[in-house]
């Protein structure tokens, strides 16, 4: 027999009566022997902690404002030193790369460097009239443009090279004066800065807080409509499955991201940014997959012995299904659900270049790695701090999904 | 069977014709048209470019005209691609997509299965480890991020493989970094399902049987567990394969392919309608075709099921 | 199993031989967008305005130094003493299929312009000729349309107002002549290889969607043997750091626009070009909406930031902080603007009601998605909250959304926006704030502005340039009706010690005739 009731069923099969567990209790002493799932469970544990308390953290001053921008601490990479000597540090590394990128220019003095120095905007042409004469009009503007006004902001060009060297050069002059006197910088950014210098750390976790959210609000969605649409559809069968099966072709081939974009337009302005919104708009195609899985499951086990004998034992519709064939579709159930969970966190990345979902400054895991990615080659710690912080996570929940799939397997119980 | 499959294909037309009108009034909902611009147009030469594309005309005699085109398999003009028919774009960036998201999925099923079925006998030993660990960068890592590392090392760095472009200029090299990069998820979702119901079946009274009844276990696998483990595999590939089919944005930006992904998501963001409908009749007509197939795949698969 | 492999290994050994690499006098671009049609009257865009510049030529064309208009098509032009009619003396020139180019050519290929069944975006460039927006707007026939081909020739343009500058307008596609003869041959199709007819420089031999253009050098061209390339290759690729790869790569000769993130190590490169281009990039006030119609609000939150950092360290591409609206130009020397004044912004924010920002509604910044318009937005943000006390919040939406909640529905309180001159004259930017103005989508509405605009419509030279001076004192000094950010640049990567021919200018244009590789 396939599905053992745990609840009620006090008898063992060798018909010994024992203690009745609960299925969770169960499940839960189970899970507790499986190594990976127990760690996994620890460093998720460990997330959530972390999100929950980020706030605290903050006006606790343990992590910085993930909003504060010091521009003079722009990307830096992640240290335990103090910023001040690490801002120094970095301009001088750039002061001796600009330094070199002048000389060569001067050794190689037949390549063409990026010397754009100042062109002017060609005054207009003379104009000549059908007669032959020559206007002068247009040829004398240059006249106005002296008396005019002696300051000119128009587009003055100079090189982009030496500027920035001289920059460079009077921002560490003024850095060693303030170094030790500015407690701005003495700050740490153990996992470095971005590029508006804002804490990586900080951005991180706080990013961590909104993509956990919606990984989890929408795989619970996904599952809960998924399970319910995809079991009656494959346990009734017929009409009904087919009606509701081509509900979902109908809705897996709307144009979605003008779904979403009509949606938007719709609640107007107080839903720009609003969270409510978007996790609609993830509910709203992220059970589509996970229902046509639950509906082959379903109907592969339909007509099993187990769901025969609980029929003929009279045994109603949603019993049959919530009773007897869902736990045995658990284990495919939760390994989907968990391999919802990512898509959703990058769903949230693509909703936002929609204008849905969190707005700057705010940020996800998402959109830091899809802003960190651009930059990989210059600074790897933008993009691998999110990254890897968002796969640990992801790892953690795989594995837990595994431990948990185990440890509610109906039929796992009698090999304990 | 035959009934089942007959009742299928007839359901087609419903569905397709609700996609069709549903899609068609939706998009017109979306704020902005194909011909706005930065710079606003005279009202008078906006209302030469309607009358043009016979977008002045009330609504439902545009839906009428656009029905009676679309059952020709004639999905008019590009809003934004003045010198090409819709059907022209279709025509040469499906091929493109097709080619690409076959060797992509192709790849996924054949790994990924093989890795599912090892994984689960190897059920918490260390090849199952690696092989989840594997599967879950797989899933976790975007393809933004996937797409320009490989790109950087096999294209940069060690200048095996064009960094871009498609057959034309570097043969089939060009295929191998845009596969690969594509099949990555689908891999990541084929082993870790089938590792998942390859575990169930292991389990279940018939194996138990077939293995009591002395048959050698590479027999058992095959001939047993793999019919049962497909199942959600194959339910997963319909959708996968419509998907991939028609084309992925990120992977056909990054490698620079012809395919008909970037266009699908330009044509959204421009509001490009008739490019917008035709890439949703197509898609909509290779998901439910893909689901039907599907569909007759379980009742071979797996003899419980049966339809009525 | 293993046979496929074998196969696909062959397979790939073979195709290994094959690479996209230029040689000799052959240039790969990428121009960062599949064009939208290559007939001229229809095009708007960069991408294709670098691909008018291979195939077409105009009555007159870029300078590739200066971006004035040099003799094209046409060889000489002059004015009547009004400044109200111009005589364009056309050259021998002939289409690439051996037909002469006339100046019944061009009348006609204005009147297809102009065409209300024709629907050209870019028609109203062409108001500026008399009769152009009454046939335009279906108010009166092609006859109303002063033109005229005085002989085979001559081509005799009447125009609205004196407009010394018309010879730099006639550089842009709008006013291209296109070969009626093989447009009536083949309908939309005559841009196709094949059927297409063109007077440029280059023709057009191939054409992939989505991989490729590829232009060979015309014969027949007036000046053919200034033309030293022999092969043009044009990549639509839009992803910028695959194009940057390309490019380092060697499959690229030249690239136009750079991915900015790198720029730390862009600006080291030895083919790294950088120039001013005559754009503004800008916020737009809506100034309908409170507090936003207060001038002094406006210049407040103006002067409250600091463009110069902005520039040094979050756009880092070498743009120039813009305190107004026009840039300067020979003739055109604009107001100095508020400046970067914290001081004076807090006084005037008092003064408006809202000491040290207190009781100041919470407003909103628009931009359409990009990581670089956010990155500026998020620095304005900080800026402000520190040095005003000001909270906003900062909005995306994709570009359709964008355009329409700014120029449509109005529904904003500041909206970014960008603008590239069309020519080289203020007027392609000052036009844009009279009331009802193509772009015045933050609904300024003033008359005295508006007033200047018209007069000097009617006024040339030195004193033209005054009234327009005068104009965007209005604009900037007393109303700051929307507040300037920087001037764009042109970030270009091109080896000049390998390709000659290519200047800066400041117009970005840069016509294929003269390049050449060393």
């Amino acid at each position: 027999m396939a599905n053992i009731d745990t609840t009620q069923d006090a008898v063992n099969e060798f018909n010994q009566y024992v203690k009745p567990v609960s299925l969770w209790a169960d499940a839960w002493k189970r899970l507790r022997r499986n190594k990976m799932a127990v760690l996994a469970l620890w460093v998720v544990g460990f997330y959530f902690l972390l999100a929950l308390s980020a706030p605290l953290l903050q006006s606790a001053g343990i992590l910085h404002s993930y909003t504060e921008q010091i521009i003079s601490h722009q990307n830096l990479r992640p240290s335990f030193r103090p910023a001040g000597e690490l801002v120094i540090e970095s301009l001088e590394l750039r002061i001796a790369q600009l330094e070199e990128n002048l000389a060569s220019r001067e050794e190689d003095s037949n390549s063409t460097y990026n010397m754009a120095t100042g062109f002017d905007f060609a005054p207009a042409a003379e104009i000549e009239f059908d007669d032959g004469e020559v206007d002068e009009g247009e040829a004398a503007l240059e006249e106005v443009t002296e008396e005019a006004d002696d300051t000119y902001y128009g587009p003055t060009y100079s090189d982009s090279v030496v500027d920035e060297l001289e920059r460079s050069k009077a921002e560490v002059e003024a850095l060693r004066g303030s170094i030790h006197t500015d407690p701005q910088h003495s700050k740490v950014y153990i996992l470095g800065t971005d590029d508006l210098g804002r804490d990586m750390l900080a951005r991180t976790i706080y990013g961590g807080r909104i993509s956990i959210m919606i990984g989890i609000v929408g795989t619970l969605t996904a599952v809960l409509i998924g399970i319910l649409i995809g079991s009656i559809s494959g346990y009734v069968g017929g009409a009904i499955d087919n009606f509701l099966m081509r509900f979902v072709d109908i809705m897996y081939s709307l144009p979605y991201m003008l779904v979403v974009i009509i949606i938007m337009s719709m609640v107007g302005d107080k839903g720009r940014g609003s969270i409510v919104i978007l996790f609609v708009a993830i509910a709203l195609i992220s059970w589509l997959t996970i229902s046509r899985v639950v509906r082959g499951q379903i109907i592969s086990l339909k007509n099993s012995e187990f769901v025969e004998a609980a029929r003929s034992m009279g045994a109603g519709t949603p019993r049959i299904i919530f009773r007897h064939l869902l736990p045995n579709t658990l284990g495919v159930i939760i390994v989907f659900s968990t391999l919802l969970m990512p898509s959703f966190i990058m769903q949230e990345s693509f909703l936002s270049f929609l204008g849905l979902g969190v707005s700057a400054p705010q940020a996800s895991w998402g959109t830091l790695v899809s802003e960190g990615v651009r930059g990989m080659e210059l600074r790897a710690w933008q993009l691998f701090v999110p990254a890897i912080s968002m796969t640990v996570f992801l790892f953690c929940m795989n594995f837990l999904g595994d431990g948990l799939r185990d440890a509610l397997d109906p039929q796992s119980k009698n090999r304990g | 069977m035959a009934r089942f499959f007959i009742r299928r294909l007839l359901s087609l037309v419903p569905t397709m014709f609700i996609i069709v009108t549903l899609s068609f009034f939706l998009i017109r909902l979306a704020p902005g048209g194909p011909f706005a611009r930065e710079r606003d147009l005279p009202e008078a030469i906006l209302q030469n470019i309607l009358k043009r594309y016979h977008m002045d005309e009330p609504l439902p005699k545009q839906y009428l005209r656009y029905l009676g085109d679309v059952i020709r398999w004639d999905f008019g003009p590009s809003l934004r691609y003045r010198d090409r028919s819709v059907n022209e774009m279709i025509d040469t960036t499906l091929p493109v997509s097709t080619a690409l998201g076959l060797t992509a999925l192709s790849l996924a099923v054949i790994l990924g299965v093989n890795v599912g079925i090892v994984s689960a006998l190897k059920q918490n030993k260390w090849p199952d480890y690696t092989a989840m660990s594997v599967a879950v960068v797989g899933i976790s890592v975007p393809l933004f991020v996937m797409g320009p590392i490989l790109q950087m090392v096999f294209a940069i760095w060690l200048k095996w493989l064009p960094p871009g472009q498609w057959l034309s200029d570097h043969g089939l090299k060009a295929i191998i970094l845009p596969a690969v990069t594509l099949s990555f998820p689908y891999f990541a979702y084929i082993a870790r399902l089938s590792r998942a119901s390859v575990l169930e079946v292991l389990r279940s009274d018939y194996i138990r049987t077939a293995r009591a009844k002395g048959l050698k276990e590479s027999v058992v696998i095959v001939k047993h567990v793999l019919k049962g483990a497909l199942l959600p595999v194959v339910t997963y590939l319909g959708p996968a394969l419509s998907g991939i089919v028609t084309g992925s944005v990120v992977v056909e930006a990054v490698f620079v392919v012809p395919g008909l992904g970037r266009p699908f998501v330009q044509a959204a963001i421009n509001r490009d309608y008739t490019m917008i409908m035709a890439d949703v009749i197509v898609y909509s007509l290779l998901l439910i075709t893909a689901n039907l197939v599907v569909d007759l795949v379980y009742g071979l698969l797996d003899p419980r099921i049966s339809y009525k | 199993m293993k046979r496929v492999l074998l196969v696909m290994l062959a397979l790939l050994a073979v195709a290994g031989i094959v690479g996209a690499q230029s040689k000799g006098q052959e240039i790969i671009m990428n121009n960062g967008a599949e064009p939208q049609t290559l007939d001229p009257h229809h095009i708007e865009g960069v991408p294709e305005h670098r691909i008018y510049m291979a195939l077409f030529e105009g009555l007159t064309t870029h300078d590739p130094k200066t971006s004035r208009a040099v003799p094209g098509v046409a060889e000489k032009w002059t004015f009547s003493k009004d400044l109200k009619t111009v005589t364009f003396k056309l050259r021998k020139a002939v289409w690439s299929d051996g037909t002469p180019i006339t100046a019944k050519d061009f009348v006609e290929s204005w009147i297809r312009k102009l065409d209300p069944k024709e629907a050209a975006q870019y028609a109203d460039l062409l108001y500026v000729v008399e009769g152009a927006e009454a046939y335009n707007t279906g108010k009166a026939g092609p006859e109303a349309l002063k033109i005229r081909a005085v002989d085979d020739s001559t081509f005799e343009v009447k125009l609205v107002g004196p407009t010394p500058h018309f010879p730099d307008m006639v550089a842009h596609y709008a006013f291209a002549a296109v070969p009626m003869h093989a447009v009536k041959k083949h309908g939309l199709d005559w841009v196709k290889p094949g059927n297409f007819v063109g007077n440029g420089p280059f023709l057009l031999q191939e054409w992939k969607p989505q991989e490729r253009l590829v232009f060979v050098p015309n014969p027949k061209y007036w000046d053919a043997k200034t033309v030293k390339l022999q092969k043009i290759t044009l990549l639509p690729i839009d992803d910028l750091s695959t194009s940057y790869q390309m490019y380092k790569a060697g499959k690229v000769d030249w690239l136009d626009a750079v991915p900015l993130e790198l720029m730390d190590e862009i600006k080291l490169r030895k083919d790294y070009q950088n120039a001013p281009y005559y754009g503004t990039y800008y916020y737009i006030y809506n100034v309908t909406r409170k507090p936003l119609d207060d001038p002094k609000v406006r210049k407040a939150l103006s002067m409250a930031f600091d463009r110069q950092a902005l520039v040094d360290k979050v756009t880092k591409g070498g743009q120039i902080p813009a305190f107004t609206f026009v840039p300067a130009s020979a003739g055109f020397k604009p107001p100095a603007g508020l400046g970067y004044n914290i001081e004076q912004a807090k006084k005037l924010l008092a003064e408006a009601g809202y000491p040290d920002g207190k009781g100041f509604p919470t407003f909103q910044i628009l931009y359409n998605t990009s990581s670089g318009h956010q990155r500026i937005a998020a620095f304005i943000q900080e800026e402000w909250k520190r040095n005003l006390g000001i909270t906003v919040t900062l909005i995306n939406q994709e570009w359709s959304t964008y355009l329409d909640t700014r120029s449509q529905s109005h529904d904003f309180d500041i909206a970014r926006a960008g603008w590239i001159g069309d020519y080289l004259d203020p007027s392609t930017f000052s036009d844009m704030w009279i009331i009802g103005g193509t772009q015045n989508d933050g609904l300024y509405n003033s008359k005295e502005y508006t007033d200047l605009i018209f007069k000097a419509r009617t006024q040339s030279g030195a004193t033209r340039m005054k009234t327009l001076m005068q104009a965007e004192d209005v604009l900037i000094m007393k109303d700051h009706a929307i507040m300037p950010i920087y001037f764009y640049v042109t970030n270009n990567l091109i080896d000049l010690s390998k390709w000659g021919g290519w200047y800066l200018n400041p117009l970005g244009s840069h016509p294929w005739k003269y390049i050449y590789r060393k």
